[in-house]
């Protein structure tokens, strides 16, 4: 999978992303919930910074970084590592914003700036100690394609794989070519609509799942058709999911990887096309 | 009680730019003076990070620290003031009497010195321009009123 952005549209996502991450870092303790809805949810919508995360977090078992990195007091201790520090920031945030989850903003907090009984300084601190380093760590990450989109060159482009690599780079030329006009030769799936079928007909093969993963695999795939219709779902959560279904059949991994290879252009920067292209990027080794 | 109030006057350098400093990165810079005070500038941009807030939250901490050290002294006046006040007041009073002792003293009020060293650059999206360390312009700046970066 790769993405085709030029110094404009990299102009731009950084300006987006700095204006909601912002937000976030400012945040009153009483809209600290939603803002960092919101930062989660442009991060995830958001092929190219999405793809640098995801491949943070394929890089860690997040169950065990997790565990390593608390402290008996459950303030959150930032890994060292630069990719480790995503990564785990990342998880946390995410984990935040799930609907099921014991967490919010107020309790992930809560062990920072404990001299003050103010919330509003436990938050600020937070956002320092935690959020602020992730933030820099993307813009960073921005920064840099810009500067290998030769920033003070008009024309100027980038290809960016789904793991953030740079790959190519060109100038005055429209590079939206190679991979993505095969792409949209061959699309089987070249809008929302498709894609939500595509993924819908994985239940086909549930005959050939062992019955003990058929209940985990019905609710992966149902999980994925919400992703495909358009719902947020973090890309962490798609990845998994993905892997779980590619990994139930044979049948059903033929089928993900038809759904990789045929999504069309306009299908590119789908957060669940993406999952489905790194995971089988990996399971086949490619 | 009345109300009292005081100013704090920030000086400018000899071209009338206004030392900065990023609350979120805490990287220093200067905008002009005057283009910073008008009234369609909601928001500022730190050229050097990008993060944005309200034009007050980049006031620098040896400006907050003098404001700090004034607002210290004017709440020693109040207090000096009304010792006095209870003082003269008891002076008639035959059973009881209130003397003010000594005022407590000012502390020394912060000098503020204007850094001259810092380079300018020109943001070409909105004409508008900063000055940042050498080392910072050797960065990809953002403009601070739009934000894009350069």
């Amino acid at each position: 999978m790769r993405v085709q952005v030029d110094r404009r549209e990299l102009q731009k996502l950084s300006l987006d992303f700095r204006r909601v991450a912002s937000e976030l870092l400012r945040t009153s303790h009483d809209d600290a919930d939603a803002n960092l809805r919101r930062f989660m949810a442009f991060i995830d919508r958001d092929a190219i910074i999405g793809g640098f995360i995801q491949e943070k977090l394929e890089l860690v078992d997040l169950g065990t970084l997790m565990i390593e990195h608390s402290d008996y007091d459950q303030r959150w201790i930032i890994p060292d590592d630069p990719d480790l520090q995503v990564a785990y920031v990342y998880h946390l945030l995410s984990e935040t914003t799930k609907p099921e989850s014991d967490l919010d903003y107020f309790r992930i907090s809560y062990y920072y700036n404990r001299g003050s009984s103010k919330i509003q300084d436990r938050v600020n601190a937070f956002n320092k100690s935690v959020v602020q380093p992730f933030v820099a760590h993307i813009n960073s990450f921005v920064e840099k394609l810009m500067i290998d989109a030769g920033l003070h060159e008009r024309g100027a482009s980038v290809s960016v794989s789904s793991g953030g690599m740079y790959v190519q780079q060109a100038l005055g030329s429209n590079l939206a070519s190679g991979s993505a006009t095969i792409s949209e030769s061959t699309a089987s799936y070249t809008d929302a609509r498709s894609l939500v079928e595509g993924v819908h007909k994985l239940r086909d093969y549930m005959d050939d799942v062992p019955d003990d993963k058929k209940r985990e695999v019905e609710e992966a795939i149902d999980v994925l058709v919400t992703s495909a219709s358009g719902e947020i779902v973090p890309r962490s959560v798609i990845a998994e999911k993905v892997e779980l279904v590619g990994n139930s059949s044979p049948q059903m991994q033929s089928h993900l990887k038809q759904l990789a290879v045929g999504a069309g252009s306009g299908l590119a920067s789908h957060g669940i096309i993406q999952a489905i292209q790194f995971i089988f990027e990996r399971i086949t080794g490619s | 009680m009345s109300e009292r109030s005081t100013q704090i006057s920030i000086p400018t350098d000899l071209d009338g730019f206004l030392s900065l400093e990023c609350p979120f990165c805490e990287g220093r810079f200067k905008l002009s003076a005057s283009e910073v005070q008008e009234d369609d500038v909601v928001l500022i941009h730190c050229p050097i990070c990008g993060l944005s807030d309200e034009p007050n939250s980049f006031l620098t901490s040896e400006v907050v620290e003098a404001a700090n050290i004034m607002l210290q002294n004017l709440a020693y006046d109040v207090v000096n003031d009304a010792m006095k006040g209870w003082e003269r007041r008891s002076r008639g009073n035959k059973s009881m009497t209130f003397k003010a002792g000594r005022p407590i003293r000012h502390e020394p009020e912060a000098v503020l010195i204007e850094d001259d060293s810092l380079k300018l650059h020109v943001f070409e999206c909105c004409d508008r321009s900063a000055k940042v360390s050498v080392m910072d312009a050797a960065l990809i700046l953002k403009c601070p009123y739009c934000g894009v970066a350069q």
